[in-house]
């Protein structure tokens, strides 16, 4: 556990010096500079619009990812509740979505969205999270497939249609499969580079770890300012996980429904 | 319960078709670069400029650090939907040219006269046969910049500002720069920017990389010039002059465009563009020529406009390049790179519009002349076969001859087989 | 049951209604970008001109390329040991932390927290316990005990270990799945076992992981697809020194086959290359994926009946 902590040490230590410390390789001197220099938090904020950057984040990330949790556990809801022709192939379609490597189709998507003048916007990075993520709907639909089927059958003898069923019982069964779902999907829209990079074209919309590029190129070497950026970006990260943590803990007990 | 599905699902559009259509609005040229954040707001000044003189046309820019620039680029070229004017550097527009992906500017009023008023160097990258695809609008060069007190210290006069040092003189103050302590090195003399000086070396020792830059059909490296030039490079390595390949790029000692900013180096091969930062910082620097051999070469860079195959609006696209590489040169300076067009090359050398003293804007143009920019064929293989052997050579793991030989075999093979 | 044929039936045609979303995006968004992938690996692009027509000459080429080979080891090497000891170590972290005792929420958010950096941020946390000869951790550590530092990332031989071991970093990813998992299963198993006098031990073999049956399942397929597909940490370690390359660290010790894909692609401009190499993984992560599903379909079944 200590490991994992270490390189978080540095990053906060080393966000607070100036160059000349940064690259000071005096052990003491690396790991416990002094004096301590805050304004690079100052100058951070000033560099780059990162509040701005911060809001495109924010607002992408969560869009996204209601978008995406709600439309694949629905998706999912079908996969594993339903016995239908075709639901074993379509559940192997699934998971072969998942390994072609993204590379390969990134160019032909690109084109696509050319072709329907879906670029320089923001159609690329919120219309295909409609219609659920083959990943997202793979560990739901596991979940689902945990969940005993007395509860549907029940509520079917209640005379409950499916979609009842879907958003009373299994949904809320769901939680902590849900939970976990909305946090990768968030983190992975915030870590995502490259679709706003390619997708957008104003500095304006630009999300938080674009933004984060601008900090170092060839000829500036303010990396201690960049690393205190990049804790900043850290931040609104920590406080989701936190949240989504407190749904976590309460885990569900079957007694409690009946 | 069907109804409730499909409402949901309509819902969904609903609230998407909101979001959608509180995105961008679409806006007269878009114009891209490369740039950091203040160079950007250079670039912006400038583009302002030409707003402010033509109403009619409204500039959107999109700059982006260098890497991500050349992604971007790469992606929205291939897909179709580029920004209208782009902006090149010679070594990664090579594939763009060759095979015709950008717009043929040939036909576009006054794009051939406006051709024939560049320098001379700066035009083979644009041309394809004799179609025009670009229009050249700066040259970048570099210099040697060096930090005066640390010359000082080391008792080292200053160089000459117009006269180059030989290889010899180079190496008898690299060595009294580098300072040493118990061992570890605490101050570099120089740091170079290894990848792309190599074939200076190679030229200036009077050897040759390869036969032509535009369709080639032999290596030449593998001369006893051209060897040297390599075992001159490794020499700086060896001696520690010059900091070995590891270390060059983001260890204490910067990288090219950064190393005197460190305080740790004392001399550094780069542009106008470096020049800020050290401004920023106050410290106190002067210029001079690169070194020469037997003969004087630098590599630089041609940098120049092109518009998009998938431009909607040519014509105000090459309105806005025409005047940057015409009559808007001298604003273009202010960003830093001297300019292609022979007439306001000649004027800024006599005007200096740089924002530094001329003695120190001296040796960038004084090296202009000697720029060589590499060969231009549509492949990556070359780089790669030189970047790993110059950086195998740079690491003290081959030998020049077998740099020399491997660049030649492996080389001579890829060049058989680009197809034109 | 049987006696609502009709019903049922019907009912079970929902399920179309269900999956519709991810149908029409399949068909709209995926369809054509790997068809077209696939076509093009058949095909001599350079994104640039039309695609040329050459059959299977870009597998082919892959056979004999040294840089293909050490990418297919390399990435080989990476999947056994990140998703074989990952998946333990996730699973039983998970298991340790999914008890309520009261430092578990701290711990529980510190394993994630190195999930939660952007990647720029990564290759820069990095530099100070691999990075130079004497200022990387590592390095420093040795030194105390007398061995000399050594250059992690430029050495050919130790490179991929070290992609490798910072894995391990990320650990927090699949810890936080399990622990999900095994929030879902129910209080009452754990109650009965308990009286039935289990230790710890017992009921994790006994009664966490087989009910985590569905989870396990997940997180091994998703472990090979992640592993299958490494990319960013080789190139964020290669590319460590400054500017991107075009190799993938000393003598391509660092690549991977995506990685490799990536160079193809689009520094070389090699699209029909690249595409080979793609579906090369694929056709890797299909045999490994029917392997797995042929072993646990047995298990699977039999719990789906209960």
């Amino acid at each position: 556990m200590v490991l994992i902590i270490i390189p978080f040490i540095w990053l906060l230590v080393s966000s607070l010096k100036n160059m000349g410390q940064y690259y000071d390789t005096d052990f003491v001197k690396v790991w416990f500079p002094w004096p301590l220099h805050f304004e690079n938090y100052a100058k951070a904020l000033k560099f780059v619009p990162l509040f701005l950057y911060l809001w495109n984040s924010v607002w992408l990330a969560t869009a996204q990812m209601l978008l995406a949790v709600f439309s694949s556990a629905l998706v999912a809801y079908g996969l594993s509740r339903f016995e239908f022709r075709g639901r074993e192939t379509v559940f192997i379609l699934i998971i072969a979505s998942i390994m072609l490597p993204t590379q390969v189709t990134q160019i032909p998507l690109f084109m696509f969205y050319s072709k329907i003048g879906f670029v320089n916007s923001f159609k690329p990075l919120i219309i295909p999270h409609l219609f659920g993520a083959a990943y997202h709907i793979f560990l739901i639909r596991q979940f689902m497939m945990s969940l005993p089927r007395d509860l549907d059958e029940s509520a079917m003898i209640d005379g409950a249609n499916t979609f009842t069923i879907f958003s009373r019982i299994i949904l809320p069964q769901c939680k902590p499969a849900l939970m976990v779902t909305g946090l990768f999907a968030f983190l992975f829209s915030w870590k995502d580079i490259w679709n706003p990079l390619i997708y957008l074209s104003s500095n304006k919309f630009y999300t938080l770890p674009l933004g984060l590029l601008f900090f170092t190129g060839p000829t500036r070497v303010e990396y201690t300012v960049e690393l205190a950026a990049i804790v900043i970006a850290l931040i609104p990260t920590i406080i989701i996980y936190f949240i989504g943590q407190r749904y976590l803990e309460r885990g569900i007990n079957i007694a409690d429904l009946k | 319960m069907k109804r409730r599905v499909l409402l949901t699902v309509l819902a969904l559009f609903i609230f998407t078709a909101m979001i959608v259509s509180a995105g961008p609005k679409v806006t007269t040229i878009t114009y891209t670069r490369w740039a950091g954040t203040e160079e950007a707001k250079d670039f912006q000044k400038l583009a302002d400029l030409f707003m402010s003189k033509n109403p009619d046309i409204k500039i959107v820019c999109d700059f982006l650090p260098w890497d991500p620039y050349w992604n971007k680029l790469q992606a929205t070229i291939i897909g179709g939907s580029a920004p209208d004017v782009l902006s090149f550097s010679h070594q990664n527009s090579a594939q763009y040219v060759s095979r015709g992906a950008l717009y043929d500017i040939t036909k576009l009023p006054g794009a051939k006269k406006l051709l024939d008023e560049m320098q001379e160097g700066t035009k083979t990258p644009v041309l394809l046969g004799n179609k025009i695809y670009g229009m050249p609008v700066g040259a970048g060069v570099r210099a040697m910049i060096y930090n005066k007190e640390l010359f000082d210290k080391a008792g080292i006069p200053y160089p000459d500002n117009k006269k180059p040092m030989t290889w010899d003189e180079f190496l008898k103050i690299g060595e009294k720069l580098t300072i040493k302590k118990d061992g570890k090195v605490v101050q570099y003399a120089a740091n170079f920017h290894k990848l792309e000086m190599w074939e200076s070396l190679v030229v200036q020792a009077g050897g040759k990389y390869i036969d032509y830059y535009t369709k080639p059909t032999k290596i030449l490296i593998n001369s006893k010039d051209g060897i040297a030039g390599l075992q001159y490079l490794r020499t700086l390595v060896e001696k520690q002059i010059i900091p070995p390949y590891e270390d060059s790029w983001e260890g204490a000692f910067g990288s090219p465009d950064s190393a005197v900013v460190t305080g740790k180096v004392a001399m550094m091969q780069a542009g106008p563009w470096a020049l800020s930062p050290l401004k920023e910082k106050k410290m106190n620097f002067g210029t001079a020529p690169l070194f020469m051999g037997k003969k004087r070469a630098n590599r630089g860079y041609v940098n120049f406009l092109a518009i998009s195959k998938n431009c909607k609006n040519p014509k105000a696209a090459w309105r806005f390049i025409e005047w940057m590489c015409g009559e808007g040169q001298m604003d273009f300076t202010k960003t830093g790179d001297l300019p292609a067009n022979k007439k306001y090359f000649e004027l800024a050398k006599k005007e200096n519009p740089y924002g530094y003293p001329a003695e120190i804007m001296e040796a960038f143009f004084s090296e202009l002349p000697y720029v060589i920019t590499g060969p231009m064929v549509p492949t990556n293989d070359l780089t790669t076969l030189t970047e790993q052997t110059v950086m195998d050579l740079t690491t003290l793991r081959i030998t020049a001859e077998q740099g020399a030989k491997r660049i030649e075999g492996q080389g001579n093979g890829i060049i058989a087989n680009i197809e034109y | 049951m049987a006696g609502k044929g009709g019903l049922l039936a019907r009912r079970n045609r929902m399920g179309y209604v269900y999956i519709l979303p991810w149908l029409i995006g399949f068909i709209a968004f995926q369809a054509f970008p790997i068809i077209y992938s696939f076509y093009i690996s058949l095909h001599k692009w350079d994104m640039l001109t039309k695609p040329k027509f050459i059959g299977w000459v870009n597998y082919q080429s892959l056979l004999t390329d040294p840089r293909f080979m050490i990418s297919i080891r390399n990435t080989f090497l990476f999947m056994i040991f990140s998703m074989g000891l990952g998946i333990s170590l996730g699973l039983f972290i998970a298991a340790l932390l999914a008890e309520n005792l009261k430092g578990n929420r701290f711990y529980r958010t510190v394993f994630y927290l190195p999930n939660l950096v952007v990647p720029v941020a990564f290759g820069m946390m990095m530099r100070p316990i691999f990075g130079g000869l004497d200022y990387g951790l590592i390095n420093i550590i040795l030194s105390l005990f007398g061995f000399e530092g050594v250059r992690w990332l430029d050495n050919p031989s130790t490179a991929i270990w070290v992609v490798i071991i910072t894995n391990f970093w990320f650990i927090g990813a699949c810890m936080i799945i399990f622990l999900a998992g095994i929030k879902s299963i129910s209080r009452t198993y754990y109650e009965a076992a308990e009286i039935d006098g289990a230790g710890w031990f017992r009921r994790l073999f006994h009664i966490t992981i087989p009910l985590l049956g569905p989870i396990l399942f997940f997180q091994t397929i998703t472990g090979l697809i992640y592993a299958l597909q490494i990319f960013d940490i080789p190139m964020a370690m290669a590319n460590m020194g400054g500017s991107q390359h075009t190799t993938m660290g000393i003598n391509d010790s660092l690549g991977t086959l995506i990685y490799y894909l990536y160079l193809l692609g689009f520094r070389n401009w090699n699209m029909g290359r690249a595409s080979a190499v793609g579906w090369v993984v694929f056709g890797i992560g299909l045999i490994f994926t029917t392997i797995i599903l042929m072993v646990l379909r047995k298990s699977w079944k039999t719990q789906e009946t209960n």
